[in-house]
């Protein structure tokens, strides 16, 4: 379809309930190609909620999310996930498996029922080791990477889904200032393309600032704002956001928030 | 490893188990009471003749070798399929509540004195009702909740269980080794592999197209979703054709413990968790697991038999210690 403006992932009058919290309420977001979107708010805002009904695995309250301007429900859970690439949060998962295996499984989009993983399904998922760094531990078992490991391994999964948007829950927990940086690089380098878009939820204020194009910020009381970073970039607004006072501050050209 | 060589050595874990499994039915034909040479047996088994030890071949020891190799994978490729929806390794057959139910109905038959060929039908009633029971309590708004499936498997059981006991005290003592023979799990009698072995055929057949959502569904709804499985469906499917599986096992051949969660286990530690390669090779090792375990159970105080129940810890126990610990 042939909008004004070409438009990947939209939410149209969202709302979105997450236990107590409304996520949004009747939420406008249109996320074109080329764009990084950071989402921001306090724990239990809903923000996850938010971001799975974006990713179609979880009915609105009401409103619609569209891909490509048809209701991504009727989309068909495989072709979808050939679209729209999410990360969640956490990861335990009770059977062995090695680091390969869960690097695979994000070929998984793109295989018949009846096919095998062909060789160059092996080469993306090599590619993508490699990308994060896991290359060479192809064959280490899951409960013997460290935090930032499974981290990067779940990135490294993205990598070989593909996707056109990639949706992460705070991909940056357990990481290092230095890998955190390296993450949302490696992130904006993959997907903040022009044909591609990134939508990420980040706790630091600051990263968001420095990595993302758009910010949406998510009360938890049904709340959202929703622009372009560097005009939200406000201490007061933040403050009100993460409901503690919080405080600008700058050095060597860069900028941070910190709560007072 | 590089991929290439990990699909050749399971292709050759495949081939060892199939080789292992035929050994076993070999011995499980040759071996009893009677015992039978291998060149007879392989003379028979292609020309049958008159003699006692054909007639004991065709119409005891082959059934009932079959029916207990096709028990055991089916056991398994529950186990297998119920690992992977209760996203527990813990998790067995039995969990869904099949073997309470099966045990009660049979028990109850055997009480009220319906005929001994009635007692299949009576158990594969009794599973299924209860299994439709477990899964239409461990539902939350529409969908299974994995944790309350389990909870809810797990008390049921648990009132199966008090059912059992409160029908073998009211029983009269001349049918008590019966009773308790079928739950402890026994095959003596089995006289026919066919439900078992379709059902395992059938298993197979229907489960394997989707052993890589399955490897998804392992690692949690949220991520296999994303990663593009429609997971309700797939529940359905798993729960029910795990729910055949155990029902057509057990009124084979009663409760028999211990292969559905332990075959699994095996078949994961020896090659790890893709289910292309877990599904066969755990209905593999549990249809040689349990053959084995019924072999010794008919020699092992012959001319007495034990139930198979009996045997399977006792062999399955060392066997996955064994595996269990040269891993680590």
């Amino acid at each position: 379809m042939a909008a004004a403006e070409p438009l990947l992932l939209e939410a149209r009058a969202l709302t979105v309930r997450a236990g107590p919290a409304i996520a949004c309420r009747t939420l406008d977001l249109r996320i074109a190609p080329g764009t990084c979107w950071g989402l921001l708010g306090r724990n239990g805002a809903g923000k996850s909620t938010l971001l799975h009904t974006l990713a179609g695995l979880r009915a609105p309250s009401t409103g619609a999310v569209r891909w490509r301007g048809r209701d991504l429900r009727t989309l068909g859970r495989r072709a979808a996930a050939r679209e729209i690439g999410l990360v969640p949060q956490g990861d335990d998962i009770p059977f062995p498996l090695t680091v390969r295996d869960a690097a695979l499984a994000g070929r998984h989009p793109h295989l018949g029922r009846w096919q095998h993983e062909t060789a160059e399904d092996h080469a993306r998922v090599g590619e993508a080791l490699r990308a994060v760094a896991l290359d060479g531990r192809e064959n280490r078992p899951l409960d013997t990477l460290s935090g930032g490991e499974r981290r990067r391994l779940a990135l490294a999964t993205l990598l070989a889904q593909d996707p056109v948007v990639a949706l992460c829950d705070e991909p940056t927990n357990h990481l290092d200032p230095g890998q955190q940086l390296a993450m949302m690089r490696l992130l904006r380098h993959r997907f903040a393309t022009p044909d591609r878009a990134l939508l990420v939820v980040l706790h630091d204020a600051g990263l968001a600032l420095r990595c993302c194009s758009h910010l949406l910020l998510v009360f938890g009381d049904g709340r959202t704002v929703a622009g372009p970073a560097a005009t939200l970039a406000d201490p007061a607004l933040l403050g009100e956001l993460y409901g503690h006072p919080m405080a600008l501050v700058e050095g060597d050209g860069l900028r941070g928030f910190v709560p007072r | 490893m590089r991929e290439a060589d990990r699909g050749r050595t399971r292709r050759h874990a495949l081939l060892g188990l199939i080789l292992a499994a035929a050994g076993a039915i070999a011995t499980g034909l040759a071996l009893g009471t009677v015992a039978i040479p291998p060149d007879r047996l392989l003379g028979l088994l292609f020309a049958p003749d008159r003699s006692t030890e054909s007639i004991i071949l065709w119409e005891l020891r082959l059934p009932r070798v079959l029916a207990a190799f096709a028990v055991g994978g089916a056991l398994a490729l529950a186990g297998a399929l119920v690992q992977v929806l209760l996203r527990n390794p813990l998790g067995d057959p039995y969990v869904l509540g099949v073997s309470g139910g099966a045990s009660t109905a049979v028990l109850g038959a055997l009480l009220f004195g319906l005929p001994a060929a009635l007692h299949p039908a009576a158990a594969f009633a009794g599973a299924i009702g209860s299994t439709a029971l477990v899964f239409a309590l461990g539902r939350r708004g529409g969908a299974l909740a994995v944790d309350r499936l389990l909870l809810t498997g797990v008390v049921v059981a648990a009132g199966w269980a008090a059912v059992v006991s409160f029908v073998l005290s009211l029983s009269p003592p001349a049918q008590l080794p019966g009773m308790l023979f079928f739950l402890m799990g026994d095959l003596a009698d089995a006289t026919t592999p066919w439900p078992p072995a379709l059902a395992l055929a059938a298993g197979l057949a229907v489960a394997l197209p989707f052993a890589r959502d399955l490897n998804l569904l392992a690692l949690g709804d949220l991520r296999a979703s994303a990663l593009g499985v429609a997971t309700a469906p797939l529940h359905g499917l798993v729960y029910f054709l795990s729910a055949l599986l155990t029902a057509v096992a057990v009124s084979t051949a009663g409760g028999v413990g211990f292969v559905g969660l332990v075959a699994p286990h095996l078949a994961r530690l020896a090659g790890g968790s893709d289910h292309r390669w877990v599904l066969p090779g755990a209905a593999l090792l549990g249809g040689t697991l349990l053959t084995l375990a019924d072999t010794a159970a008919r020699i092992a105080i012959a001319p007495r038999q034990l139930p198979v129940g009996v045997l399977t810890a006792l062999l399955g126990v060392p066997a996955f210690l064994l595996l269990l610990h040269g891993r680590r």
